[in-house]
């Protein structure tokens, strides 16, 4: 009984993964394939629509998956979160201001916000499956 | 915190993931508690004790007071 429950649990949230999977892999297939050429460089703005899009994707996966992965997440699993989210956070107010202060004396370059979106996730990440599985 | 969650689950012959399943929690979650790297809630507590019909601290041994598990 109580591993059919465990087994239904974890086929729910493969499910929610797998839905969020999905949809950032076709709007990062969709945005590859029409902006190939500039994509990091930001040589032509892309399409207001594919941006729009994107954002609204964006938002609505991290609300409402966040949503549906909390109904199925257990007090030890949320307090695993709680911690790696702390510590993402932390790595990114470490990074940021300093950066952001040395490039205001022409010290270093201007801080990229891409370089601190993929410290803040790459953190959240590692933190993530550090406390979840040491 | 240290627990008997470990032999009462034995006892009953039931394996991480069906505790788990009884108690509304992930497999890894009672290895957690079993192996003392997370403290239950109160009402996750209060479920164990339930389930096992034992008391709170049948289950828990409070460190700090050094306290034996009643038989």
């Amino acid at each position: 009984m109580g591993e059919q429950r465990d087994r239904q649990r974890q086929r729910r949230k493969r499910i929610i993964i797998g839905g969020l999977i999905i949809i950032g892999f076709a709007g990062g297939f969709v945005t590859g394939f029409t902006q190939a050429d500039s994509l990091f460089t930001g040589a032509q703005a892309w399409p207001a629509p594919l941006s729009i899009g994107l954002a609204v994707a964006y938002v609505s996966m991290l609300l409402g998956g966040g949503y549906a992965m909390s109904r199925q997440t257990d007090e030890f699993e949320l307090q695993t979160q709680y911690k790696a989210v702390a510590v993402a956070a932390a790595a990114y107010i470490l990074i940021y201001p300093p950066w952001f202060l040395l490039w205001m004396a022409d010290l270093v370059r201007e801080p990229m916000h891409g370089a601190l979106f993929i410290v803040f996730w790459g953190s959240l990440a590692l933190s993530s499956l550090y406390y979840r599985f040491r | 915190m240290k627990n008997r969650l470990r032999v009462l689950r034995a006892q009953r012959g039931w394996s991480q993931a069906e505790l788990g399943g009884r108690l509304g929690v992930s497999r890894q979650a009672v290895n957690a508690i079993e192996t003392g790297k997370h403290d239950p809630s109160l009402p996750l507590a209060f479920r164990l004790s339930r389930l096992f019909e034992l008391g709170i601290e049948e289950i828990f041994e409070d460190e700090q007071d050094g306290g034996k598990w009643r038989v």
